[in-house]
């Protein structure tokens, strides 16, 4: 850290270097949060580049006996789970976490707790996957953990339970980020910084955040289940108890093929960043680049199975998604496009960011075309699960996604660090890459098209799988050694590197209008906002971009952080609790053996659900006398909201400890599996609420809110709207409807 | 293993109207992706020779887009893909047609292994699929188990097989030949080790095979091999693996009535020969680590016993 450009007054606890040692670890600078995302990636890559590299020599000559089939599962298992969600996420995270409040001009992230909060979990979240290893049981159903594979029956040790657990929680966090992302955007931007004006690597981010906060729950909604077929016995997946193991397959894709596009988009950002400035020209088609980004997030959440062409949906099923696949092509042909018209007509500055982004352009190319290969089912029944879907993904996730990651650090590390990377290494690790990269997954597109199928720990001594296979293997080490010149050049610039200065690219986005690295507090003072390259407007006055938008514009008020936090929290739950009610009526669709909804007892139920409903209603009249200043009626008000939720939760308490009663448990059929599962994240839900309650109550009685108004009781007041909206549809569900039949 | 008919890109050397059809669909596929990409990289790379920044050389006319030529790639990939979505709809059709009403061939994934069984015929074996030349079999997938998935590369689609949910595929070979197939969903432990073996002969040789296959074990000829059979029973064999005729008939593990007429045993993992069959007597975990069949430690005269009494099983 370069002290002499940092303000003083937020130094002086700082210099205590005790103190500095500890920041690290209590940090809430989003700066520092970026680092820490960006180091704990590079331990993780280090991790699952190793398990890479275990995996290519095992399979680098046939019938191999390196390592045993257990070790060899584990490590497919694990490379999956790290590259995915402890390396790519987490490095995209730290770029975005340092520079979206930069580009936007912002002093920080909307949330600064929860953003450390976020970046904690993934850590913890690592070190919970891997002590599946000290359990000795390391995952080893694959990192889509298909069912019945991943249930107790066939995958009797811990490992699953640790694999689902880390990935719950990394979840959380995962939401917890782009729920900040999104309110900074919204709230923060710098005067003049309008919605049409943000750069792209922010735009794309925005717009991921979504996605992320849209998926990710999916997915926690199907480890909660499929936990819960692990360690209560239930059957959602086990097909011998009635369960479904294709549910698995649609809820996991559900979530993993947008999943593709969480990672994919800020790649898209970066490279969006990189080539104009190399190119020493404006994007071309900011707006088309823009939309389109939009129009993959949409189509994102439409495509998932056709991951599963091959599992018997039936021809309707199949034709729709290879539809929805073959359509999200176009937005993303857009992108490729304007990026390519983009270098027309440049200047073309051949660096290292350059470099990478070119070679990204190129290789994402490819990787998406052999996706719009697997858009066609017919094709894919072909290749499917064969080395060529190998070689397909890893061209957009190493291709693409880890090109970008290598090309945004070395456009941005001499930000973040104040210092140059050497121009001379920063090549060589990239033509080492780039030579290693092709060499290892060029050559699987054809062992797919050979007949090789992926996840084999071996394979016999087949014409032409040889070679091939020992081509692969061989082009590993060229990437290990350009990771490993990557880390070496990070080190020497530290040690050795020249100043970068505040804008060693000449770029013309926000982050390079200030020092680098840029001071605690972000900026001394902004430049005038009138179009989308600031820097560009104030180095070139007598040829400024035209300005985008009215010149002043008369922005509304941004929208309150904290509400919009809760707002798009609850959005986030929604598909949470989505997927269980889909979930009821898909097993609930015939009546199961056994206990049904007609054991319920709808008035009890029905008298404590109006306790509920009346609690929306105490509720607002609380809100109402906060917003009349008349804080006795509030605290009245949201006592009885208090004891409304109390009776509810005590009903709900009841009525299961009658079904226990009766002999119904979690695991008695697929309709107790489904009401406990759907009513009990629902309490939970409501007990969270209650806790929330209770604590701005705490609050009001103590008088913090007498003099300022306060919108925590709003925000909690969304929250527990929301949660008895829940409950409108579970009642209808669960209760009436089975009724009605 | 010089017999298996297979060049080095089987997926491209289609020996099934079926096959053929998806094949048909990559060279349309090829043409169009091959020409995109002719186009973009070539554009990209005319680019970077062309537009390339030279020491002291100011900055470019900032072009910063143009709706024309937005309007236009972003329609033109619109026909591509209803053209390629056309030609997908109608490869389906033609390379997937609608299973028959019985099946001909019921295919049931195990882990590690495939059994294979002949409705008409109640005949049930594993790994190895005999079928005509010529003549469409439908094929029933089921799975005791977890997921498996079916996959002759030369003879069409893939299907996973599902637990709890029947699929039906189409087989079929042009010419007579031994066509591998893999299962290419990932099913556990030795999910490597689950290939299987599609012989297409002629339909008299089908038929002989067939009329064989019928036929219940015949009873030990040689010493050894009639004390084989002794052997078979006094260990738990008959638990797990049928024999017909000498009233084995559990379905756990490979039937293994006409054992010796296979070409290769643990689901591919070695060829069948004597000197293979003993090294798997004598520990499968050491030839298929995780296999669900135990290591009895025979002794080396009782696995010469049992290799005797399967050789005569043809």
């Amino acid at each position: 850290m370069n002290e002499a450009t940092l303000a003083p007054d937020s130094l002086a606890a700082e210099r205590d270097d005790a103190f500095r040692r500890l920041a690290w670890l209590s940090t809430v600078d989003h700066k520092k949060i970026g680092i820490l995302y960006l180091l704990t990636a590079l331990v993780f890559f280090v991790a699952g580049g190793v398990e890479a590299i275990f995996i290519r020599l095992q399979l680098a000559v046939p019938n191999n006996t390196l390592l045993s089939p257990e070790t060899y599962n584990a490590l497919f298992t694990l490379h999956g789970t790290t590259m995915i969600f402890l390396v790519a996420m987490p490095a995209l995270f730290g770029l975005a976490n340092y520079f979206v409040p930069l580009q936007i001009g912002a002093r920080d992230m909307a949330f600064p707790r929860l953003n450390a909060f976020s970046f904690w979990v993934v850590p913890m979240g690592g070190i919970l996957l891997h002590l599946s290893l000290l359990s000795g049981s390391a995952p080893s159903m694959g990192w889509f953990a298909y069912a019945p594979l991943s249930e107790k029956a066939y995958s009797s040790q811990l490992g699953v339970d640790y694999w689902a657990l880390s990935l719950f929680v990394l979840g959380i966090g995962s939401v917890g980020t782009s729920i900040n992302i999104i309110a900074t955007v919204l709230c923060l931007r710098a005067p003049g910084m309008t919605l049409r004006r943000v750069p792209l690597f922010t735009w794309m981010n925005f717009v991921n955040s979504f996605i992320v906060i849209l998926a990710l729950p999916v997915l926690n909604a199907g480890l909660a289940m499929l936990l819960i077929d692990r360690r209560l016995d239930a059957h959602f997946f086990m097909p011998s108890g009635g369960g479904s193991a294709i549910l698995w397959q649609h809820i996991f894709w559900a979530f993993g093929h947008p999943e593709v596009y969480i990672v994919a988009v800020p790649a898209f950002g970066i490279i969006s960043e990189i080539i104009p400035v190399f190119s020493r020209k404006p994007i071309f088609g900011y707006e088309f680049v823009a939309a389109s980004t939009v129009a993959i997030a949409i189509l994102s959440l439409g495509v998932w199975a056709h991951h599963m062409f091959t599992v018997g949906m039936g021809r309707t099923a199949d034709l729709f998604f290879v539809v929805s696949s073959m359509l999200i092509a176009i937005p993303t042909g857009v992108k490729v496009l304007n990026w390519t018209a983009t270098l027309l007509h440049g200047r073309i500055q051949f660096k290292t960011p350059m470099l990478f982004a070119i070679a990204a352009l190129v290789q994402f190319l490819c990787g998406g075309l052999t996706g719009i290969s697997h858009a066609m089912a017919a094709l894919d029944w072909q290749t499917k699960n064969s080395y060529f879907l190998v070689a397909h993904f890893h061209f957009v996730i190493v291709g693409l996604i880890v090109f970008m990651i290598m090309g945004g650090l070395a456009y941005w590390l001499p930000k973040i660090t104040g210092r140059m990377l050497s121009e001379r290494i920063g090549k060589w690790t990239f033509w080492l890459m780039t030579i290693g990269f092709n060499m290892t997954f060029i050559i699987q597109h054809f062992l797919g098209f050979a007949g090789m199928p992926r996840r084999v720990y071996t394979y016999p001594d087949l014409p032409g799988w040889a070679w091939m296979n020992m081509v692969s293997t061989i082009g590993v080490f060229f990437m290990t050694a350009a990771s490993l010149l990557l880390v070496w050049n990070i080190v020497a610039s530290l040690l050795w590197g020249k100043p970068a200065g505040d804008n060693p690219w000449d770029a013309w986005t926000l982050e390079w209008a200030t020092t680098s690295p840029p001071p605690h507090e972000n900026f001394h003072e902004l430049p005038p906002i009138r179009g989308r390259r600031p820097l560009w407007d104030y180095a070139n006055p007598d040829r400024p971009d035209p300005v985008v938008g009215p010149v002043h514009a008369v922005e509304p008020a941004p929208p309150d952080k904290t509400k919009s936090a809760v707002l798009l929290f609850i959005f986030s739950e929604t598909g949470f609790f989505l997927v269980l009610i889909l979930a009821f009526l898909f097993y609930n669709s015939t009546p199961q053996p056994g206990p049904g909804p007609k054991e319920l007892d709808l008035l009890k139920t029905g008298l404590f659900s109006l306790c509920l409903f009346a609690s929306s209603f105490t509720l607002w009249r609380s809100e109402v006398g906060e917003h009349n200043r008349d804080n006795g009626s509030m605290i009245r008000w949201l006592a009885a909201t208090l004891v409304l939720g109390g009776v509810f939760i005590i009903g709900q308490g009841l009525e299961y400890w009658g079904l226990f009663k009766s002999g119904v448990a979690v695991n008695t059929n697929l309709f107790a599996t489904t009401f406990f599962t759907l009513t009990g994240f629902h309490g939970l839900h409501v007990c969270i609420g209650l806790i929330a309650l209770a604590i701005v109550l705490g609050f009001a009685v103590g008088g913090e809110f007498k003099h300022r108004p306060s919108v925590a009781l709003k925000a909690v007041g969304y929250y527990w709207h929301f949660v008895d909206v829940v409950w409108v549809l579970v009642l209808t569900v669960v209760y009436i409807l089975p009724r009605l039949r | 293993m010089e017999f298996i008919a297979t060049g080095n890109l089987t997926a491209f050397d289609p020996q099934s109207p079926g096959a053929r059809a998806i094949f048909n669909l990559w060279h349309l596929g090829f043409l169009v992706f091959g020409a995109i990409f002719v186009l973009v990289a070539g554009a990209i790379f005319y680019a970077l020779v062309r537009y390339r920044w030279r020491e002291g050389e100011l900055d470019p006319k900032q072009i910063a887009g143009n709706k024309t030529v937005e309007i236009i790639w972003t329609a033109i990939p619109f026909l591509v893909v209803v053209m390629l979505f056309t030609a997908t709809a109608r490869t389906m059709s033609l390379s997937d047609p609608p299973p028959a009403p019985k099946p001909d061939l019921i295919v049931v994934g195990h882990q590690w292994w495939w059994e294979i069984r002949y409705p008409d015929s109640g005949v049930v074996t594993a790994n190895e699929i005999h079928i005509p030349v010529g003549k469409p079999f439908s094929v029933r997938l089921d799975s005791v188990d977890v997921l498996h998935e079916f996959w002759v590369p030369q003879l069409g689609r893939k299907m996973t097989t599902v637990p709890g949910h029947l699929n039906n595929i189409w087989i079929e070979a042009d010419a007579p030949g031994t066509y591998l197939g893999f299962c290419t969903e990932f099913c556990g432990l030795q999910h490597a080790w689950m290939h299987f073996h599609v012989v297409a002969e002629p339909q008299a040789d089908f038929d002989d095979w067939m009329r064989a296959q019928r036929k219940p074990a015949a009873a030990p000829v040689g010493e050894a091999a009639v004390k084989g059979l002794a052997v078979f029973r006094q260990f738990t064999c008959v638990n797990c693996h049928a024999v017909n005729g000498i009233h084995a008939d559990a379905r756990v593990a490979p039937d293994l009535t006409h054992f010796g007429s296979r070409k290769f045993l643990g689901a591919g993992v070695r060829e069948n020969t004597p000197e293979n069959l003993r090294a798997w007597l004598k520990d499968p975990q050491e030839v298929k680590p995780g296999a669900l069949m135990p290591n009895f430690n025979l002794t080396g005269e009782q696995i010469d016993q049992l290799t005797a009494y399967f050789e005569e099983q043809r």
